[in-house]
């Protein structure tokens, strides 16, 4: 049954050549803004009807994995994440690019990228039916918990000010209050209006507030002549891999941390794919030894936030095979074309179609192969992005991001939204708030009520069992004691550098 | 370079547009540029409809059971009809956001609505303010294998009336997960009206309950036999009966709640509507079209079978009609309580 399912991916060219369609549709879908690897998988999802269930995941997970990576190219070059997992990369990736780093940022984004996919897929071989045991035990009261330790980080993502990034974090939470109310589904703030109903797409939030207003700040800057000119500062030098052994080396533990936390949150549905890479980069900055570096372009801060937005696939794929609980709505879709191929996850799916099983490894396994390639000579190319000047590229990418808005749930609205969005953004960004800690808060909003919500249901009211819940208890204290920890180091940072 | 890089982006903007165009086309309520002149068209005519692509919305994402339903029928719909079938997935609401767009949309016979029981609860849970008398139903496609009250093994009652009897004595103890505006907030209803007293929880999605019942942090759900099938063969969870109105044929050793003397039962089906206002020409033609299809294509009945084990169910527009007002009255019964809940 293993060799069947390796091999019905391995040594079949049909499938070999739609992991790799995949694998490229997923990249491109990936680096455009605006364009998601759930898009790619809702547009190929009706073409797997035709092929058999091994085929068509081994296509969809290659689209997913592509997806994922195609976003660091973005992020580092147009300070754009294609989606919320890459958004961590812009931290340290966008300073790269304006060093003349590019080229050295995407390589270790693509390389670490591949690494921690392997280390996701190690995971997921050895330990899948141990960890889905424990995702079991998580019930409402531990989801929030976490989903409060979560939101500490907005303390890290607030840079100097942190009044402003705690505004900007709010601000996020109660965007996600718009739309029907989690359990009673009452209206809130749709103002009668049928569109409201269905609330924000993250999609538009996060395109308009970093895609747009990016875009409006370009076309301000044009006038003025004191304007950075990254075309002209940009070198395109690229050796090999792009970074060193050295650098290689001294970024292993930060690798595997990374990768660690990536399938943590990974197996956690709901709160996997947004919220790893903010994490670990929070991690990595706190555990460095040069953390004021952070933010200034090392590339600690893009092997941080790329591995671990990678191995998150990998830990989402567990709950989804061993349970069939879809961490996000990308997986939601993964789920549904198992079931339309009679294919139901759960505890026998390793008895009952562990062909299937062994063939979304192998084709998570090829398909990463193909991103490491396609990206690496993709890259030379990628680069030259830079060059094309702002008022030529700039338009396309708003034409896309419109596109892509209007594209995840075929209504107009959308598009409005975007817009708003994009005004929001550039508002905020000139008035010096961080908007990063606004796209944490509308991540992690929904899961926090929900599951808060929930907590009280079950116990009629009682708070209690936040606290008697050992693992909630322990996440809470962490919580109390990561706010302790940041608002002394941050103090300690202001007086040492008072803000001008 | 140049040419390359100009060949990268012209691929680049023909796949996004690629993506825009698999979930073709606009928003009902939006002219198409590309056929420009859907609102100034005459009313189709029976004869020539349809002359141009068909749109079927669904307010589910892609590779749900309602979606499934829809992609299936719009497959074989293409080549009864001769022309484009496009499924757009407009999602949100509970489902509200696109029942309201395609209520509100020309009835011109080029855009319909595939939606499922959830039309009926969307209305007696007050999301929204209308039924699927706002509509002119086209027909009802398929009936799913029903639902099934689900406990773990080691609970002390083996049926719904054990059950029931078992929380007259112990009032509040079990823990039962029901959705509000779902069927399992329904059965929880009925149950709870013939003695049974719950602490009754929201716990998400047909998954996510299961998950809970296996954790221990639930005692009692309604599920589909596809995601519990599996724990009732490893012995983790034992059916106490199924909530449909009639045994399964594909699961009909599990006895009903109704044959145990409980009165609870409903079924879930999977229904297309069109817009108040559609010729009643194109309507049949469209009923006709879909019933040659679920009742006589052995493609159809095996891929629902495959997928959700169902067999081929079929309703035409008068006997949808009145199958649709007698699931609104009987969920509408219970709107107080259903809305009171919030």
């Amino acid at each position: 049954m293993i060799i069947e399912g390796i091999t019905s991916v391995l040594l079949n060219p049909n499938t070999i050549f739609w992991v790799f369609v995949g694998t490229f549709v997923g990249v491109v879908f990936g680096c455009i803004p605006g364009l998601t690897a759930t898009m790619a998988i809702a547009m190929f999802l009706p073409m797997t009807y035709g092929m058999a269930a091994a085929q068509g995941q081994a296509t969809l997970i290659a689209l997913y994995i592509g997806g994922i990576s195609g976003g660091l190219i973005s992020a580092i070059l147009l300070n754009i994440p294609g989606t919320p997992a890459s958004m961590a990369t812009c931290l340290d990736g966008r300073p790269m690019a304006l060093n003349g780093q590019a080229g050295k940022a995407l390589g270790t984004g693509v390389v670490f990228s591949f690494l921690s996919t392997i280390l996701s897929l190690v995971a997921l071989v050895t330990i899948a039916p141990s960890l889905a045991n424990i995702a079991i035990k998580f019930g409402p009261w531990e989801y929030f918990s976490i989903t409060i330790f979560s939101l500490t980080l907005i303390i890290t993502l607030s840079e100097e000010n942190l009044v402003k990034g705690l505004i900007s974090g709010l601000l996020g939470l109660m965007l996600t209050t718009v739309g029907l109310a989690p359990i009673d589904s009452v209206s809130r703030y749709t103002f009668g209006s049928s569109a409201l109903k269905g609330g924000f797409d993250i999609l538009t939030v996060l395109v308009g507030v970093f895609a747009v207003s990016e875009i409006l700040i370009a076309a301000e800057n044009a006038h003025k002549k004191s304007r950075t000119d990254i075309s002209a500062i940009t070198d395109f030098k690229i050796k090999g891999f792009g970074i060193s052994l050295k650098e290689f080396i001294s970024q292993i533990p930060n690798l595997i941390r990374s990768s660690l936390i990536g399938i943590g949150l990974g197996i956690l549905p709901g709160i996997g794919s947004g919220t790893s890479n903010m994490l670990s980069y929070t991690v990595a900055k706190n555990q460095s030894k040069y953390p004021e570096k952070f933010g200034t372009g090392i590339i600690d801060g893009v092997v941080a936030s790329e591995s671990a937005n990678n191995a998150t696939i990998g830990g989402t794929i567990i709950p989804l095979l061993t349970l069939g609980i879809p961490g996000d709505s990308t997986s939601a879709l993964l789920l549904g074309a198992l079931i339309m191929k009679g294919v139901q996850p759960g505890p026998l799916i390793f008895r009952e179609n562990g062909a299937v099983v062994y063939a979304i490894y192998a084709a998570m396994a090829l398909s990463s192969i193909f991103m490491l390639v396609i990206m690496l000579f993709g890259m030379k190319g990628f680069v030259k992005i830079l060059k094309i000047p702002q008022h030529l590229l700039l338009p396309l990418v708003f034409v896309l991001c419109m596109v892509g808005a209007y594209g995840t749930n075929n209504r107009l609205f959308d598009c409005w939204a975007l817009i708003f969005f994009g005004l929001m953004g550039y508002l905020m960004r000139k008035g010096g708030f961080p908007t990063t800690p606004l796209i944490l808060g509308f991540v992690l909003g929904p899961t926090m009520e929900l599951n808060f919500r929930r907590s009280l249901s079950y116990t009629n009211g009682s708070y209690v069992e936040f606290f008697t819940h050992p693992i909630s208890c322990v996440f809470l204290v962490v919580a109390l004691l990561s706010v302790i920890l940041n608002l002394y180091k941050h103090r300690k940072r202001v007086t040492a550098n008072p803000p001008t | 370079m140049k040419k390359i890089l100009a060949a990268t982006l012209a691929l680049a903007l023909a796949v996004s547009l690629a993506a825009c165009g698999n979930g073709n086309q606009s928003t009902p309520n939006t002219n198409n540029p590309g056929s420009g002149t859907s609102s100034s068209t005459p009313p189709a005519t029976g004869t020539d409809w349809p002359t141009k692509p068909i749109n079927l919305v669904v307010p589910w994402s892609a590779g749900g059971d309602t979606d499934f339903h829809a992609r299936t029928l719009a497959q074989y719909l293409e080549g009864e009809l001769g022309v484009t079938v496009n499924v757009v997935n407009t999602t949100g609401g509970g489902g509200s956001v696109a029942s309201t767009e395609v209520k509100d949309s020309d009835p011109d016979g080029y855009t319909f609505l595939v939606f499922d029981s959830a039309i009926a609860l969307n209305q007696a849970s007050g999301i929204t303010d209308f039924g699927a008398e706002a509509f002119d139903p086209v027909c009802i496609i398929g009936k799913s294998c029903g639902e099934f009250l689900v406990t773990r093994s080691d609970a002390p009652y083996n049926t719904v009336a054990e059950l029931i009897a078992y929380t007259k004595d112990h009032p509040g103890e079990v823990i039962m997960a029901a959705n509000t505006g779902a069927t399992s907030y329904y059965a929880a209803t009925k149950m709870t009206e013939q003695g049974a007293s719950f602490n009754i929880v929201n716990s998400g999605s047909s998954s996510e309950r299961v998950a809970a019942l296996i954790g221990e942090q639930i005692d009692l759900s309604v599920n589909a036999y596809g995601v519990i099938g599996q724990y009732i063969e490893t012995g983790d969870l034992k059916i106490l009966g199924c909530m449909a109105t009639e045994r399964s044929e594909t699961y009909s050793d599990i006895p009903t709640a109704v044959e145990q003397g409980v009165d609870c039962s409903y079924d879930l089906i999977y229904n297309v509507l069109a817009p108040k206002g559609t010729d009643p020409a194109i309507i049949e033609a469209l009923c006709s079209a879909s019933q040659r299809i679920v009742e006589e294509n052995a493609d159809y009945a095996e891929a629902i079978h495959t997928s959700y084990g169902e067999l081929p169910y079929f309703m035409n527009s008068a006997e949808a009609v009145a199958f649709l007002k007698e699931e609104s009255d009987m969920y509408m019964a219970y709107a107080d309580i259903f809305q009171s809940a919030s």
